[in-house]
């Protein structure tokens, strides 16, 4: 009947509710504060650097336990604090055998950080295609935006219409390097504030990568002719001022590779832990190394290269996360599931459905016979049935949606 | 018959309907003089630059716009309804109640769905004279939940009038309004889209609600 | 003759609260049938059972033959309803009101309907919410008329009327029913109106049926017997088989039964009760009501 029907429906959304605030409430009100540790890399001992933060605690480990204090800390890792060690002036003259200039390691410092949530963000596919190389040095926003259809049109923000000269222009720029329209994607870094503009990274309908900037108004076009294989999900442009590389890239399995520039090729990276859903990227480069570091919610997993990205060496440290904390086993008791629909992982609104906890069954069996006896006595049909069935996979929000809706029957 | 009971309907929400338009209308020109506003002083490349990749969203005013005339045309339709128990009047036509019930609630969702439609259209039209397609679709995308929740808001105002016990109304608009939550972040544009199905599906669950309710109306539960 | 209406052991329970057990009464074809009681007795309860807005806590009410919970379209097509204080839609004009009504009924007698409308000196354009309640009252009664229901069910059709459109509404009902083969049942706690329009009757009490016969074997079995007795005497009198109810004002005892003046006397002898000067007293419908059920 579909009375019965709608009294479902109703349960059902009151489920759907209890699924997404319940725990959500739950862990607003215990969910315990986790600080992962960060890896540095010490040329002076040469070994990992371990740093614990959060907690009131601040110190070091190395990776064969030792401990070492902040100040300790800061004297091997010249690279990182060359700041504070020269201003005390404590900063040695040379490392690893090779004299060492502070604006030589200011210049070779480098740090990225990619997280997931700025892997494939919502973004309107209209980009500022800024000039490379101004006249007055200052980087300044274009009028032109451009989009990508069956051309690269370019349309003026003043009067929203296409600037055809222009669009001409950088169209036959790419058909003559061998671009196939329309781009599956566009890569770049929209702003002003960067030391120089690196333009943007173009795939093609073929999963081709091309080289895009304006130089002096005029079209730069590049087809990087990277291999056939490597089918790149996501370039993160990051324009610093060491012009070695402008960027990571990221491949549709999850490899990594740097976009080097002079010429624009893509550099490998020896990574193969990296999930882009899920994990951090942190990138330190200085004037000896590259460390990059893979971060999940549970553990990381850092990747020790030289400047030629060889592997030296590797570091993997795992902890619980807050489901095996106190508050965590206990939530697996009481919720049976739960959905979330937002998440640091993403700006984007998704049902993320944890699966099924065995351990509630408990709670839930309890719940059940609590409604049997007490609740329900009154009705006993097929109504009822249905009723106990889903408090029994639902568990808690089952048993609130049921009390909240009672049954039509009887 | 049916026709019969439209008329009796729009006859209604006549006055709530027209004074919603109106708004909506208001709301449009808000949008279109600061949209041009902007333009002028910020210069149109920096405000570009603001909603394409920034992605500040200038039309934050439909947040609530679709819910607030949703639960307005669900009050006018069915509060003189309830009002002295009229709903028995209307019960008592020569016709299935559940019918007489989805009726009612199917020309107020049609009513809804045109100004919605026309609200959208307006709208677009709008963006389009001051930004190309791309900025209009990824609009339209983000609203879409947002006219969504102003029907869930809708079916809700006419499961919770035909309701007469008051416990069961806060129960009723205690899980609508934290469902609706769920309908309308605004964090950033079309972050609904891998979503969206699954909360039209669910969306649509509320649709019949009003049965629920209707049936215990019959029944006589206790006041 | 066919049973329009046929209620079958009606029990009905507000929570722990005991409203009537056991209601049983039928309404004959082309009869008028009156529900009298006081206020809170179950009047609109049994009204809301036979129009399928209440499920009883037992029993069953069947209109040509359906059972009242759930009735047909095609059934509901011939009942008219006319509900407690004459609601209709109150945003609706006179004219709109019979423009709704007249496509949902096949037999829809428009004249009858702008006939009384006539009568009323408002302008069609004006919302009934606008109008009095006795203005109203006409607007309800037009358009249960205009329906030509087989069978009209009033809940109180008196409420907040004056005299004058209390007669107009009687007036209309009584030259509605006659020779037509309709039936009416209606509900009211102003007795006197209805002496002359319905024939058959169930009285109810608090938690009980107190009656339930026609009106003219009321009048005749139901007597009243007045006489003196002493003043300020401890007079031992409760209801029984005899005396259906009583009252002492000063001297004067009256007493009312349905047996005879001689099993009365009877009565009142075996009791020792010294009465002097007793004398039947003839009754209006109104009185034999408020004799069986009480001033208060």
């Amino acid at each position: 009947m579909i009375i019965r029907l709608s009294r479902i429906f109703l349960v059902v959304l009151a489920i759907f509710v209890g699924a997404v605030y319940l725990p959500q409430l739950y862990w607003v009100s215990f969910e315990p504060r986790i600080v992962p540790p960060m890896v540095f890399y010490s040329p002076v001992i040469q070994k990992f650097m371990v740093g614990h933060f959060g907690h009131g605690k601040y110190y070091f480990t190395d990776d064969t336990g030792k401990k070492y204090n902040r100040m300790q800390a800061d004297h091997l890792l010249p690279l990182l604090n060359y700041r504070i060690l020269a201003a005390r002036d404590e900063m040695p003259d040379s490392l690893l055998g090779r004299p060492i200039d502070l604006n030589e390691v200011r210049h070779n410092n480098v740090s990225i950080r990619i997280i997931p949530r700025d892997v494939n963000p919502p973004q309107i596919p209209l980009y500022p295609l800024l000039e490379s190389k101004p006249l007055r040095f200052r980087l300044g926003l274009p009028n032109e935006y451009f989009r990508f259809n069956q051309r690269m049109e370019f349309i003026n923000s003043k009067t929203n219409r296409i600037s055809e000269s222009m669009t001409r222009l950088f169209t036959t720029a790419l058909q003559k390097e061998g671009f196939h329209f329309p781009a599956r994607k566009v890569f770049g870094n929209p702003t002003t504030r960067k030391p120089y503009d690196a333009g943007y990274f173009i795939l093609d309908r073929d999963w081709q990568l091309f080289h895009v900037k304006k130089v002096h108004g005029k079209p730069y076009c590049k087809n990087m002719h990277i291999p056939a294989d490597v089918k790149i999900n996501w370039i993160s442009v990051k324009e610093k001022e060491l012009r070695e590389f402008c960027g990571i890239a990221i491949t549709e399995d999850n490899k990594l590779y740097m976009v080097m520039l002079n010429p624009e090729r893509l550099q490998k990276l020896p990574i193969d832990s990296y999930n882009r859903e899920k994990d951090n990227i942190i990138f330190m480069g200085n004037l000896f190394y590259r460390l990059v570091t893979i971060r999940s919610d549970d553990h990381l997993k850092s990747y020790l290269m030289d400047r030629k990205y060889q592997l030296l060496k590797t570091y993997e440290q795992k902890w619980p996360t807050k489901y095996e904390t106190t508050a965590g086993m206990v939530s697996a008791f009481i919720f049976p599931f739960s959905i979330v629909l937002q998440t640091n992982k993403t700006y984007f609104i998704k049902f993320d459905v944890s699966p099924f906890s065995w351990k509630a069954l408990f709670l839930n069996i309890a719940l059940m016979l609590v409604a049997f006896f007490f609740v329900l006595k009154k009705r006993r049909n097929v109504s009822h049935l249905i009723d106990l069935l889903l408090i029994l996979f639902t568990g808690i929000f089952g048993f609130i949606g049921v009390l909240l809706f009672e049954s039509t029957d009887g | 018959m049916v026709k019969a009971l439209f008329f009796k309907e729009w006859l209604k929400i006549k006055w709530a309907y027209w004074s919603m338009a109106l708004l909506t209308l208001l709301v449009l020109v808000k949008l279109g003089l600061n949209l041009s506003y902007y333009i002028r002083i910020l210069e149109a490349r920096s405000y570009w630059y603001q909603v394409v990749v920034m992605g500040g969203m200038f039309f934050q005013d439909f947040l609530y716009l679709p819910a607030l005339i949703g639960l307005v045309i669900g009050f006018t339709q069915f509060m003189p309804e309830i009002n002295e128990d009229r709903l028995k009047l209307t019960l008592h036509l020569p016709m299935k109640e559940n019918a007489i019930l989805l009726y009612m609630l199917a020309y107020g969702t049609l009513m809804l769905a045109i100004l919605y439609l026309a609200t959208n259209l307006l709208a677009s039209a709008l963006i389009a004279f001051f930004f190309p397609f791309q900025v209009v679709k990824a609009v339209w995308l983000s609203m879409a939940p947002w006219f969504l929740a102003g029907f869930v808001v809708y079916w809700v105002t006419g499961a919770v009038f035909v309701e007469r016990i008051w416990l069961k109304r806060i129960f009723i608009i205690a899980v609508a309004v934290l469902f609706t939550d769920t309908l309308l972040y605004h964090t950033a544009y079309e972050i609904y889209r891998y979503s969206l199905v699954y909360f039209f599906v669910l969306s649509v669950l509320w649709s019949i609600g009003i049965l629920y309710s209707g049936y215990r109306f019959k029944k006589g539960v206790l006041k | 003759m066919e049973n329009v209406v046929e209620c079958v052991n009606l029990t009905h329970y507000y929570g722990k609260r005991l409203i009537y057990e056991n209601l049983n009464f039928v309404i004959r074809k082309g009869s008028i049938f009156g529900l009298l009681g006081k206020n809170g007795t179950g009047k609109t309860t049994t009204i809301n059972i036979l129009n399928g807005y209440l499920k009883p806590t037992s029993g069953h009410c069947y209109i040509f033959g359906e059972d009242s919970q759930h009735l047909n379209p095609r059934t509901k097509e011939r009942i008219g309803f006319l509900m407690e204080g004459h609601i209709q839609y109150n945003f609706m004009t006179i004219s709109q009101i019979e423009k709704f009504y007249s496509a949902f009924y096949p037999r829809w007698k428009k004249d009858a309907y702008y006939d009384l409308m006539k009568k009323l000196e408002v302008d069609p354009g004006q919302k009934i919410g606008t109008m009095s309640c006795g203005q109203r009252s006409q607007v309800a009664l037009g358009l249960i008329l205009a329906q030509d229901p087989d069978l009209m069910v009033l809940d109180d059709y008196s409420m907040g009327l004056d005299a004058g459109y209390r007669r107009l509404f009687l007036d209309y009902l009584s030259a509605y029913a006659k020779g037509n083969n309709k039936t009416i049942f209606i509900t009211s706690h102003i007795i006197q109106d209805l002496e002359n329009l319905v024939e058959d009757i169930v009285i109810l009490d608090y938690r009980s049926v107190l009656l339930s016969t026609t009106v003219q074997d009321f009048k005749t079995n139901f007597k009243q017997f007045v006489m003196k007795i002493p003043e300020k005497m401890d007079v031992l009198l409760s209801k029984d088989e005899v005396i259906a109810n009583f009252e002492i004002l000063k001297d004067k005892l009256t007493i009312y039964s349905f047996k005879s003046q001689q099993e009365v006397e009877a009565h009142l002898k075996s009791l020792k009760i010294p009465y002097s000067e007793i004398q039947q007293v003839p009754m209006s419908l109104e009185d034999a009501f408020i004799g069986l059920t009480g001033k208060y």
